[in-house]
């Protein structure tokens, strides 16, 4: 008991006390810090973005969108204002933002440059606002393309969000997420093309030959490339690609029996030294489409796969591209033999289904194909589960055990599969 | 008593070295809590999912033809889409269904459910009639697609003069979006 230490051991250790002190202090600021950036986005449980969100927008034009909330939660939730800080890319010039009621009680709208500060609250002593989750607008924002703005994709982006939550004693909750962005695809009109298939539509069989057309407008074409998906299962080309005479340097051309392996087909084909660059409405391609489902009244696509393709003018200028697909009904009015019963109508429980991909009527399974999960037999166990099919009212795809079969047990199924 | 040569129990020690201890768990109860803060938002894509409408011609005549485009917006870039259910709505009395196209080839493999028979819409929202549909893509996590995605290409033709909706359902269960987070 009588055994002590001198003075300056005791020093040392209150010096070490001190800095471990400090240790603690370190890692809660550097959490507080944490926390406050999430809070920039609040609890996420109503969502703010703008709609429309996206689409095109023409070099020079105005044009107005709204800036709207919905929830998310599932609980109740009521707001008295909302606020948010947005920066446009520089293609764009904002000219203003209004609040729109209820939420225009107390207004402000700051625009510095391509900074642009909305706060939109319900009036002082006003009965906050109920949310659903339809999209409500709060704000609607007025902004110009910029005439010389370049043409691509350009957005606004959220710096930062704030949705209020009244009815809680004491407290102004955040109850938004980080905010949607929006991104437009500027362009110019005038080197804007059309790409369409013709037919637009068609009933297969029997065969169709199918046209790739180009309105091109006023533009001088030297260069296409177009890639083409279709469902293979479904659909396949009955011929080789046939290209325009006058494009005549064929690049690349993919094979009919490489398409049908893939659903893909692509050409590239390009004016040569002695082509005339066509111009107004140009047949690009054209080929023959034959059905290969055995599935009766089924339905399919074809459809261009815009982001790889591109189209140059003769100044090598890239040009504009919008498509349409065709659509093809398959084995319209047939009669199969030993067609199973469809199910009955729902949007949850899904209708109209493709057949088993081997197109045989298919037969409940003895035993359960999903004992194993990675396997193609418990993925079509699942699609016919999904699907409701008659017989297959079973719930050996209910991987998860939720009492239902859904995309969630798919999503099971494709990880254990490709594990 | 000598300053320098002042002293302190061995009691006086132990209690230092137990106050010593405490200060030492406390940085790590912090940290794992701030752990299991961190996981929280991972766990959850809710609010990240956004399902978009396109159309070019807002305003057409009646016997035009109005194309939509059906989208989905993955906000965070470190999530894929595996597979997406939803129905559209439409007002059977201004719109007649003339196609539908879903994005099948490098996104989405397969549409195991294509409704477009243009049937009532069942439950609150029946004034509506719908096309629905279900696609899911066969590959492994790293092909799988993110960001924006196209889903299908709607194609409506104008019955009449006025107004005519197209709208997802306000029932956000009725709509499913399943993925992964690389």
């Amino acid at each position: 008991m009588g055994k002590t230490l001198d003075r300056k051991v005791f020093l040392k250790l209150l010096l070490l006390s001190a800095v471990v002190i400090i240790l603690p202090l370190a890692v809660y600021l550097a959490l507080n810090r944490q926390e406050l950036r999430e809070r920039a986005a609040g609890s996420n449980e109503v969502d703010i973005k703008f709609t429309p969100s996206s689409g095109t927008r023409p070099l020079g034009a105005s044009f107005e969108i709204a800036a709207t909330v919905n929830k998310l939660a599932q609980r109740s939730i009521s707001v008295s204002g909302v606020q948010m800080t947005v920066t446009a890319a520089d293609q764009f010039a904002l000219n203003s933002a209004t609040c729109q009621a209820p939420f225009n009680g107390l207004p402000f709208v700051s625009i510095n440059g391509q900074s642009m500060t909305v706060m939109c609250a319900i009036s002082a002593g006003a009965t906050p606002v109920a949310l659903t989750g339809t999209n409500l607008t709060f704000a609607k924002v007025n902004l110009t393309v910029k005439p010389e703005a370049a043409v691509g994709e350009a957005g606004l982006t959220f710096t930062s969000t704030r949705v209020t939550e009244a009815g809680i004693s004491g407290q102004a909750p955040d109850v938004s997420t980080a905010g949607g962005n929006a991104l437009y695809t500027l362009i110019d009109t005038a080197s804007q093309v059309e790409l369409t298939l013709e037919p637009v539509q068609a009933t297969l069989p029997p065969d169709v030959d199918m046209k790739v057309m180009l309105d091109a407008g006023s533009n001088s074409v030297a260069f296409a490339r177009v890639v083409l998906n279709f469902n293979p299962a479904k659909i396949n080309l009955a011929s080789e690609i046939s290209t325009n005479p006058d494009l005549s340097t064929t690049v690349e051309k993919t094979a009919m029996a490489q398409a049908n392996a893939t659903g893909r087909a692509v050409f590239v084909i390009a004016a040569g030294p002695g082509n005339t660059q066509p111009t107004g409405i140009i047949e690009l391609a054209g080929f023959k489409i034959k059905g290969v489902s055995s599935q009766v009244n089924d339905t399919t696509a074809l459809s261009y796969e815009i982001d790889d393709m591109q189209i140059v003018d003769g100044a090598g200028k890239a040009l504009v591209i919008t498509a349409s697909p065709a659509t093809f009904g398959l084995n319209i009015g047939t009669t199969p033999e030993a067609s199973p019963t469809e199910p009955v109508a729902s949007p949850t429980e899904p209708v109209n289904i493709t057949p088993s991909p081997t197109g045989i009527s298919p037969t409940p399974p003895d035993t359960n194909p999903c004992t194993v999960i990675a396997t193609l037999a418990c993925y079509e166990q699942w699609k016919l589960e999904y699907l409701g099919w008659e017989g297959f009212n079973t719930l050996y795809a209910d991987l998860d055990k939720s009492g239902q079969v859904d995309l969630i047990d798919y999503e099971i199924w494709r990880r254990a599969f490709y594990l | 008593m000598n300053i320098m040569q002042a002293k302190i129990d061995k009691k006086q020690l132990n209690s230092l070295l137990l106050l010593l201890g405490l200060v030492l768990f406390l940085p790590l109860v912090v940290f794992f809590l701030g752990r299991r803060f961190d996981i929280r938002p991972k766990a959850s894509l809710a609010g990240k999912a956004h399902f978009r409408l396109n159309s070019q011609s807002l305003n057409v005549s009646s016997g035009d033809d109005v194309n939509v485009l059906v989208s989905l917006e993955i906000s965070d870039p470190q999530v894929r889409v595996s597979a997406v259910s939803f129905p559209l709505l439409y007002d059977a009395s201004k719109l007649r269904l003339k196609s539908v196209a879903p994005n099948l080839g490098t996104v989405f493999t397969e549409a195991p459910w294509l409704d477009d028979t243009g049937s009532v819409y069942p439950g609150a929202e029946s004034q509506y009639n719908f096309v629905g549909m279900a696609l899911v893509s066969n590959k492994s996590s790293n092909e799988l697609s993110g960001g924006t995605v196209t889903l299908a290409n709607v194609t409506f033709e104008a019955l009449a003069d006025g107004d005519a909706v197209i709208k997802f359902p306000d029932n956000n269960s009725e709509m499913q979006v399943v993925g992964t987070e690389l």
